[in-house]
């Protein structure tokens, strides 16, 4: 530092404090006089003493402020001078809601204008805080061009929660669109985008409640912005009740409201349809169709009751053109259209569609409206397209699915909001089923609700499946899912072909519980309940109609399911046992004769199966090849079966290929490798023609190369080492072929990763780590140049982690082990620079640190990125994995923080369940890190 | 505990002005504030007090061997918890932020980080980099700032905590608010 800067800073700081205390009028004499020539000095102090005359609270909220405790409600709310960090300039308005203020973040730096809308009342209830807090995350996280922004929240000095929001400057939409004098077309397309504000909203979870024009304001530029959007919830929470007091005093005009709202009922995102039918009705007629019901209580009895008339009738009664009716004191809903057009050509276009899509808007039932918003714009885009409209009601999951496809992003937002839409279902069919008379409909409610579970579960999974990240959502989603069929199953126990449909939803949901992606431990736990729940309901069914065919068959894959779980927790004998089960279940059917080529399949799957797990060394098994041999022949059995039936079909042949692999697997344990080799063959023949007789059918290419890689793995260990490095070269180029075809899939890449690592598994046993190091280390690179630039945020790292693990173990091998050394480390820096920044997922952080850690030659380990990794890992996985803790335990040793690594290694064996196997390696190295401790840790106190 | 140990011999060194010994405490501090940051994010996610204070207070307790609460030690360690504090928030602040680029959902996973106002991201980051260029010449005055707005100590505890008056403090920090303030509003290049 210049010594003269740090002169004059010192200087300017003692000129600011003499004249900073000063009275105002004294500081400029004084401060001339203090910095007499030094005009740069002047300057300095003078804009510092400006500066500090802005500050007022600059600064003197703590970055995390304490809180402010909930104070008892006062009786009258005074304008407050300020909110937060927010100052008050004005009242703008007032309603059922609360007081909205306008107000400025006066910081200067953050100066902009927001409204502020304090809630009428304070609301001293434990719970109300945190669901406050929540709902405010949730509207704050809404981010369209069409909402007003919900900026911040809080509690103000006297108690009241309040709501920081974007403030708009503009006219209510029914004014504008009668100033502006638009056109049916403008309005229609104003409305359009309004639905599209509304729709973004549902998607997040957020029903608006209070659609009114009042709420829709439409900027200068013309651009609608939606106001309040779930504020009704989050402020009214717990103070106004709908159809209460609060409504008939008029502090809450029920205009918009609908008939569920009016009645106390679950408000769904349904509401928002009817308010936006009634918005849509006004706009067009100008009009409300309750309007001549002047008080409260009969305009609330005609929203529960009257059916509303057509609008193409309504704009030609001459009433609506002379009279500015109305029971409301707004300007905004008085008097006529705006149209410019006739009366008697307005009614001609409003007449057909637009009058259908208005009234099945506002349908009293919510199920008989528009599904969805996007429905009901969509429809009214039809008709701009001059279309025919979507009359019948079954298009929603037509429309659903186009929709997913176009939008992959938010689609798990969007099943969300197709639950959301279940459980108003579910709550109206119960309440509806009350009454008798209602029965009939009470069965309607649930069948639309099954169709609409069954369709959701079934035909959006593989869709939602392949959405990437958004872990989030997918759990919110199977959380969601899981509350309905709870509700489901309850409501309809006495109901086989409910109940049916419910387990089968459970064995959807445990598929994507225990799905190789988010299989974390808890996941495959809780899907092993999904999958019991699915067993007991079949079971419970089983038991009452002993000889249903569909309900054996279905608790035979209850029962494969639960054994896929138990194999992948590494149980194998329970896996076998129930795989028995599931057998013996789809033999019952096969001997019912019930529906030949499914119980056929299951069958095969059951034997493939148990073939796997009683003696393939591919798979956990129970070292009985014998035994496997068996299943797979009664396998194969079943596979020539189903090519004789129909043995044009190419799949079959396919399937018998798999058939010949699994045996050669078998016969690799038994060291009999000319017959592995001649299975192979008979494998690779079959796929051969295969992919000859269909040369575009690019999954035929795949199992071609798979089936060369596999062979040449086999050969190699014959010795026949030209063949086998000719097949894995053309299993090589087949999949450089499938990556230049298709850019973007990884699948291809993966595949190379795994042919290269198995051929560098040849190299090195026939006693050639250089070359082994080579292809390990092509492979490793691969991963990181081709995966890690991919945007898909599920990635499978262990292919690299495997291929970094064999490279360390041909690099100290081969003859010059310290550039293998550099190779490995060079892979780790690059891994490094292409993973920060990336959303992981705990155990695939957990995997690379500790590859770094661990790999050999040590001189590529990376202690200090491992660090970092576990760090993140850990904290990720909220400290509770032990596998994580055992991680970051040994970083903390290799970056010599040795207390740390005993501290965090004791975590990790107390996570550890009490049978857990892991618990004496984990000793182990508590005790290593123990000692080396108590070597550092010397009698006189000082540490090295 | 070891650890206790470890931590009183570095703060000594600390006031050595043993560079090494700083730069290794302001790692502990950083992970062990971040620890019980998390931990209590989880165990109280419901209730919302969490509060840097608290969370500092914590460290201490469970990093100071209470036998040796001098306060050379004490004021030496609530220094560098400020310092860690601030790192972690910015670093929470900046997280946030890329996070906001990466869309929506990644947002929301973001927002639940325990930071009580995410509105106040940029705030946080621009008066983080202010004061970086402030404590080029105003090193103490700077510290008063970080203790008063990263970990919420008041006036008092800052004059405890940094063995000043607490007119010193109150002068400091209207120095240091008008500073910032001037760098922050951008109308006056920073001559010194």
């Amino acid at each position: 530092m210049n010594s003269m800067e740090a002169e004059f800073a010192r200087h300017l700081r003692q000129i600011f404090e003499q004249v900073v205390e000063l009275p105002e009028e004294d500081q400029e004499p004084r401060l001339q006089e203090l910095c007499g020539q030094d005009e740069e000095m002047y300057r300095q102090v003078k804009t510092l003493l400006q500066a500090y005359k802005q500050t007022s609270d600059f600064l003197e909220t703590p970055a995390i402020p304490p809180q402010s405790p909930i104070r008892e409600p006062a009786n009258e709310l005074t304008i407050p001078e300020r909110l937060g960090a927010y100052r008050i300039i004005k009242k703008i308005g007032q309603g059922g809601m609360g007081v909205v203020f306008l107000a400025v973040r006066d910081d200067e730096q953050f100066n902009r204008r927001v409204a502020i809308k304090i809630a009428p009342q304070a609301v001293d209830d434990a719970s109300w805080r945190e669901r406050f807090d929540t709902e405010r995350r949730i509207l704050a996280s809404l981010e369209h061009p069409n909402i007003a922004r919900l900026y911040d929240g809080g509690v103000s000095e006297d108690g009241l929660p309040y709501l920081v929001m974007e403030y708009v400057d503009g006219l209510p939409v029914d004014l504008w669109c009668r100033r502006q004098g638009l056109s049916l077309h403008q309005r229609l397309a104003l409305f359009i985008k309004i639905c599209s504000a509304v729709e973004y909203a549902h998607q997040h979870l957020v029903v608006h409640r209070d659609i009114k024009p009042g709420n829709i304001l439409i900027t200068p530029e013309g651009e609608p912005k939606l106001l309040d959007f779930g504020v009704a919830r989050v402020l009214g929470a717990g103070t106004v009740a709908p159809g209460t007091a609060a409504m008939r005093s008029g502090l809450l005009t029920p205009e918009y409201a609908s008939p569920e709202q009016i009645n106390n009922e679950p408000v769904t995102t349904a509401s928002d349809v009817y308010s936006l039918g009634i918005l849509l009705y006004k706009l067009l007629t100008g009009r409300h169709p309750y309007q001549q019901h002047s008080t409260p209580d009969k305009l609330m009895q005609a929203i529960r009751e009257k059916k509303p008339d057509k609008p193409s009738v309504i704009v030609l009664t001459s009433e609506n053109q002379t009279r500015s009716a109305g029971h409301t004191t707004r300007p905004a809903d008085q008097g006529t259209t705006g149209f410019s057009t006739q009366p008697g050509r307005l009614g001609r276009m409003l007449k057909g569609d637009l009058d259908s899509i208005v009234l099945k808007a506002v349908r009293k039932e919510p199920r008989q409206r528009y599904e969805t918003v996007s429905a009901l714009a969509e429809d009214i885009r039809l008709f701009l397209a001059n279309r025919p409209v979507k009359a019948q009601p079954d298009t929603f999951f037509y429309r659903a699915k186009k929709y997913i496809r176009r939008n992959r992003g938010i689609v798990s937002a969007l099943s969300v909001a197709v639950l959301s839409l279940l459980g108003g279902l579910i709550v109206a069919s119960r309440s509806a089923q009350i009454a008798d008379q209602q029965r009939a409909k009470a069965q309607h409610h649930f069948e639309s609700l099954r169709t609409l579970a069954s369709s959701f579960l079934f035909d959006f999974y593989d869709e939602i499946a392949r959405l990437p990240g958004a872990t989030h959502a997918r759990e919110l989603v199977i959380t969601t899912a899981l509350q309905y069929l709870q509700l489901l199953s309850e409501e309809a126990s006495d109901d086989p072909s409910i109940m049916y449909d419910v387990a089968l939803a459970y064995e959807r949901i445990g598929g994507i519980q225990s799905h190789r992606y988010y299989a974390s431990k808890g996941n495959i736990e809780a899907a092993l309940d999904s999958y019991r729940n699915m067993q007991r309901i079949l079971r419970t069914l089983h038991n009452t109609h002993p000889d249903n065919a569909k309900f054996i068959y279905a608790l035979g894959w209850s029962h494969q399911d639960i054994a896929d779980v138990y194999a992948q927790q590494g149980k194998t004998r329970e896996s076998y046992d129930q795989y028995i089960e599931g057998m013996k279940l789809f033999l019952l059917c096969d001997s019912l004769k019930w529906r030949p080529e499914k119980t056929d399949y299951a069958l095969l799957v059951a034997y493939q199966r148990l073939g796997d797990t009683a003696g393939n060394p591919r798979f956990n098994n129970l070292g009985d090849r014998e035994k496997a041999m068996e299943w797979y022949q009664k396998m194969l059995a079943i596979m020539y079966k189903r090519q004789n039936a129909a043995p044009e079909n190419p799949d079959a042949a396919h399937t018998i290929s798999i058939g010949m692999e699994k045996l050669a697997d078998l016969q690799l344990g038994s060291g009999d490798t000319e017959a592995v080799v001649k299975l192979y063959g008979r494998a690779l023949t079959i796929r051969d023609s295969l992919a000859r007789a269909y040369p575009d059918n690019a999954w035929y290419k795949r199992d071609l190369a798979i089936a060369l890689a596999k062979t040449a793995m086999a050969q190699a260990q014959l010795g026949l080492l030209q063949q086998s490095e000719e097949n894995f070269l053309r299993a090589r180029a087949i999949h450089e072929q499938r990556i230049q075809n298709d850019k973007t899939s990884s699948s291809a890449v993966f595949d190379l990763i795994s042919v290269l690592t198995m051929q560098g598994d040849t190299h090195l046993n026939d006693g050639k780590p250089e070359k082994a190091f080579t292809l390990y280390a092509q492979s490793a690179r691969l991963f990181t140049s081709k995966i890690l630039t991919k945007q898909t945020t599920r990635i499978d790292f262990s292919p690299l982690i495997q291929s970094l693990n064999k490279a360390g173990q041909a690099g100290i091998s081969s003859a010059d082990s310290s550039s293998a050394a550099k190779t490995i480390s060079d892979i780790f820096t690059q891994l490094q620079n292409r993973i920060a920044g990336r959303e992981m997922s705990p155990a695939a952080l957990n995997e690379i640190a500790w590859t770094m850690l661990t790999c050999r030659p040590s001189s590529a380990r990376h202690p200090r990125h491992a660090l970092a990794l576990s760090l993140q890992a850990a904290e990720k996985s909220s400290w509770r994995d032990a596998n994580i803790l055992d991680t970051v335990a040994l970083a903390w040793f290799e970056n010599d923080n040795v207390a740390q690594a005993v501290r965090v290694q004791q975590d990790a064996i107390a996570l550890l369940p009490q049978d857990s196997k892991m618990k004496e390696e984990f000793s182990t190295r508590l005790e290593r890190y123990r000692s080396a401790l108590r070597r550092q840790t010397p009698k006189n106190g000082r540490f090295r | 505990m070891h650890d206790q140990k470890e931590i009183t011999v570095l703060l000594k060194k600390m006031g050595e002005r043993d560079e090494q010994a700083v730069n290794k405490l302001f790692r502990i501090l950083y992970e062990e504030l971040r620890a019980i940051a998390g931990r209590r994010m989880q165990q109280e996610r419901r209730s919302h007090t969490l509060q840097a204070t608290e969370i500092v207070h914590e460290a201490f307790i469970k990093l100071i061997s209470q036998d040796d609460l001098s306060v050379m030690n004490r004021s030496h360690f609530f220094s560098i918890a400020a310092s860690a504090m601030r790192q972690i928030l910015v670093d929470y602040a900046r997280r946030r932020q890329a996070g906001k680029r990466g869309g929506n959902w990644q947002k929301i996973e973001f927002d639940a980080i325990p930071l009580y106002d995410v509105q106040r991201d940029g705030e946080l980051l621009a008066i983080d980099e202010a004061l970086q260029r402030f404590s080029q010449h105003y090193e103490r005055q700077s510290k008063v700032v970080e203790l008063r707005y990263f970990i919420g100590f008041t006036n008092e505890e800052i004059a405890a905590c940094l063995d000043l008056s607490l007119s010193t403090v109150k002068r400091d920090f209207a120095f240091a608010k008008a500073w910032l303030q001037r760098e922050l509003s951008g109308d006056e290049q920073h001559g010194s």
